[in-house]
């Protein structure tokens, strides 16, 4: 028997948030880190203020921001990005809306799972900007990390391999995939593809965008050698063996639509999971290496661009799926 | 056997004691218990709450706290002193409610139909036709096997001879047995040593056979039905209980917008489309079960639902039209409904009741409200009800002044002196009042597992057992011999 498909949706946005929860902290955390080390060994304007608005514009929420906060300073985006009940993006509005999709599908997940959201969200919704400065943002991040990951780690040891861990799994990589896509974007302005020999301060961003996706140390392992602009790009596009990398997370989304379909009997001509296939198709056979900064900033909205139709597709194909003809089981 | 331990405090007062005939003297059948719970410190009876209390939270058996707007979860306390019930004294419930169930079932389908009863004058037509809980839609329709209660919660008390009485029939949607079962399971994972040398009878089985049930009424006689379970939401305060009952009984918990009509039949939207749904156990009230029948403000339900209902082509449990029979007014003609159908005398006495709709009760009421209960019908949960003995002249006075407006709205009744059992409170062992809501099925046959849920007023003199109103829990023991 096939899902409900309220049920279906709620598993798949559990993935999301509570990847867009570890996926935020970490670019918050590793942004403002760097932001301050290339403050002071570059000399480089104090306030920098372009440096930290582009967490926001990885994130695509800079107006909303401005609007509500103005200047771009540490402590705003802090609040912003973690603790802001009103930004439904903020860590602190995942982990609760991760916890309330769990609520209304216990049935459909197991006990751990459900026990693990719920101590996270116990243990940080009461969180405040206060409490940050206090305690560290760092440290805060670094717990928040070691939840998601922590859940996922219970979610694989515990749970069956059926429709809904499909769901889920598809949802976080879907998330994720979008999100490193986001982050090398909001970089293309200031970083140059082409340089063979990058200034220093150019090679701090470049391994600060690395780190960002938690990425840095493999890639150095991977990719010998001095730091080269485009190999990084390439990297997180689209290595295969890399789980951050936009490629790595299409391939995993691509395989849980498949693994769905065939449960339920479905050959869709245009479904998502063709959509994700024919993306991971073109990344397969693509390279940076004579682009211009524009041209990986077109490629670049492009697959961002799929990314969102891949996800809108995933909610009208089984979410809001109405055939015409009934189907009487 | 003296009393011994923390037990050599209690005294169990001048009421009836659930597990002492005298301070000095255990009832038998309660004596294995006792003889352990006797040898445990302050200490062990704090350990072994506190592991229930982290387990409870653990799985997450919540209430939510209404008018809470953050939406609040709740424990219900939990008291580690079981409730024993002795096996002669099961039986007597067991048939008493068996026999209640049957004459009520009767009754609900005798009044959708023929109308015998008010016929032959049983009852006052006007109470019936005129009750809120009479559903004119429901008249004529027919209901697969008859069956119209599937599901009953007979809330049972103790005064102060021991005897068993009714104090209400839940015939709608009761709730509590996720209490039950998690209670239990609690108890025999952290005080094992407690069940050493007991007969308690299990009751773990409710699922399935609440499942099977389910199955027995499906529509046109399907032999592999679609069931399902169908909650109002995750904001409701029951919502743990729904969503257990569902993951223990292997089908999916849906909620009004999972459904939808068409055609005269029941679809639940899934991934792969719609799929025919057979039998619900629903979980939401009558009224707002579906607009285009009801209460048409209702975002909860399922426009269409009663025709599908109507049409045969799905089966809701329980069935449409029950409040008539847990009407706290129709309550006080239950006995008589018993002797009407069944040519049986009641085997469970019940609570001595006045209705001040009729002009000689209503003069009783006036003149002896001091002593007596007096409460609303339609409200529960301990909510809108005045204790005559505990009340001022005034609020006596006020109280009247309601009843005389619309006394179809209100009943009186003797006080009880509900029986008290040994619970551990404020690091000692102290005699709270207590019920028990046994739970029964029907189907084939009615059958109940044995105890149910046992509600204790854990503060001190309090007679109201309900959770919203401090109430706690204990584990229910009904012995095998």
């Amino acid at each position: 028997m096939a899902m409900l498909s309220r049920v279906a949706e709620s598993i798949y946005w559990i993935g999301r948030y509570m990847e867009r929860a570890e996926n935020t902290a970490r670019l918050l955390d590793v942004s403002l880190r760097s932001s301050r080390e290339l403050a002071t060994s570059f000399r480089l304007d104090e306030e920098s203020p372009d440096e930290l608005a582009l967490i926001l514009v990885a994130t695509g929420e800079h107006e909303e921001y401005e609007r509500r906060y103005g200047a771009v300073t540490e402590d705003g985006l802090a609040t912003f990005l973690v603790v802001d009940q009103d930004n439904p993006s903020s860590v602190v509005s995942c982990l609760s809306a991760a916890r309330i999709s769990a609520r209304g599908v216990r049935e459909s997940i197991s006990s751990e799972m459900w026990e693990e959201l719920n101590r996270a969200y116990l243990s940080f919704h009461r969180v405040t900007s206060a409490y940050l400065l206090i305690e560290g943002l760092h440290d805060f991040c670094g717990q928040i990390r070691r939840a998601s990951q922590l859940f996922q780690g219970v979610t694989d040891a515990t749970m069956p391999r059926d429709e809904a861990w499909y769901f889920l799994t598809a949802g976080r990589y879907l998330e994720r995939a979008g999100m490193t896509a986001r982050i090398l974007d909001s970089r293309t302005g200031e970083l140059n593809l082409g340089a063979d020999e990058p200034p220093p301060e150019e090679v701090h961003r470049w391994l600060a965008l690395l780190r960002s996706v938690s990425s840095y140390e493999s890639f150095r392992r991977l990719v010998p050698g001095s730091i080269q602009p485009a190999q990084v790009a390439e990297f997180l596009l689209f290595s295969l063996s890399m789980p951050r990398s936009v490629a790595f997370g299409i391939q995993r989304v691509q395989e849980q639509l498949e693994a769905i379909d065939l449960l339920l009997g479905l050959a869709p001509s245009d479904g998502p999971a063709v959509l994700s296939a024919a993306l991971g198709d073109r990344m397969r056979d693509a390279r940076l290496a004579n682009s211009s900064p524009d041209g990986l900033n077109e490629y670049l909205h492009l697959v961002i661009q799929d990314c969102g139709a891949i996800g809108a597709s995933i909610r009208r194909t089984y979410f809001e799926n109405v055939p015409t003809g009934l189907v009487a089981s | 056997m003296g009393p011994a331990g923390l037990f050599s405090e209690y005294h169990p007062g001048p009421f009836f004691d659930e597990m002492f005939t005298a301070p000095d003297a255990v009832r038998p059948y309660c004596a294995p218990l006792y003889g352990v719970l006797s040898g445990w410190s302050t200490e062990e009876f704090e350990r072994h709450l506190a592991r229930a209390n982290v387990t409870f939270q653990q799985i997450g058996i919540t209430f939510t706290v209404y008018g809470d707007a953050r939406g609040t979860e709740r424990l219900i306390p939990f008291d580690p002193i079981p409730r024993v019930i002795a096996a002669v004294e099961w039986r007597q419930i067991q048939a008493g409610i068996r026999q209640r169930v049957n004459a009520l079932n009767r009754f609900l389908h005798d009044i959708y139909h023929d109308r015998n009863v008010l016929r032959d004058g049983v009852i006052p037509s006007a109470l019936v036709l005129g009750g809120p809980g009479y559903l004119r839609q429901m008249v004529g329709v027919d209901v697969p096997r008859d069956i119209y209660i599937h599901i009953a919660g007979i809330d049972i008390i103790r005064d102060m001879d021991g005897c068993f009485l009714v104090l209400e029939d839940n015939v709608r949607t009761p709730s509590g047995i996720s209490y039950v079962l998690e209670n239990r399971d609690v108890s025999t994972r952290i005080m094992p040593e407690i069940f050493a040398g007991s007969a308690v009878l299990p009751v773990n089985h409710y699922p399935e056979q609440l499942l099977a049930n389910l199955r027995y009424v499906a529509p046109h006689g399907e032999r592999n039905p679609s069931v399902v379970v169908l909650t109002p939401g995750v904001f409701n305060s029951a919502y743990f209980e729904h969503s257990f009952l569902a993951r223990r009984m292997g089908v999916p918990l849906v909620e009004g917008r999972d459904l939808v009509v068409q055609n005269g039949h029941v679809y639940m939207r899934t991934t792969a489309g719609l799929e025919r749904v057979d039998v619900i156990y629903r979980r939401i009230d009558d009224e707002f079960l579906d607009p285009l029948a009801f209460r048409a403000d209702s975002a909860l339900g399922i426009p269409g639902l009663f025709y599908a209902y109507r049409s045969g082509n799905v089966t809701l449990v329980n069935a449409i039209g029950n409040g008539i029979a847990d009407d706290k007014v129709i309550y006080r003609f239950v006995p008589d409904l018993i002797r009407y159908y069944l040519h049986e005398e009641p085997l469970l006495g019940q609570v001595e009741t006045y209705l001040p709709i009729l002009a000689e009760d209503l003069r009783f009421i006036e003149s002896n409200a001091g002593d007596l209960v007096l409460k609303s019908a339609h409200q529960s949960g301990g909510y809108g009800m005045l204790i005559g003995p505990q009340a001022t002249r005034a609020e006596l006075d006020d109280y009247l002044e309601h009843v005389r407006a619309d006394p179809r709205s209100y009943l009186a009744q003797r006080t009880v002196a509900l029986s008290r059992g040994p619970c551990w409170v404020d690091g000692g062992i102290e005699g709270r009042h207590l019920d028990l809501r046994p739970f029964a099925l029907a189907g084939e046959d009615v059958t109940l597992i044995p105890g149910g849920l046992t509600r204790v007023a854990l503060q001190r003199g309090s007679l109201v057992v309900n959770s919203s109103q401090g109430g706690g829990t204990k584990d229910t023991w009904v012995l095998g011999r």
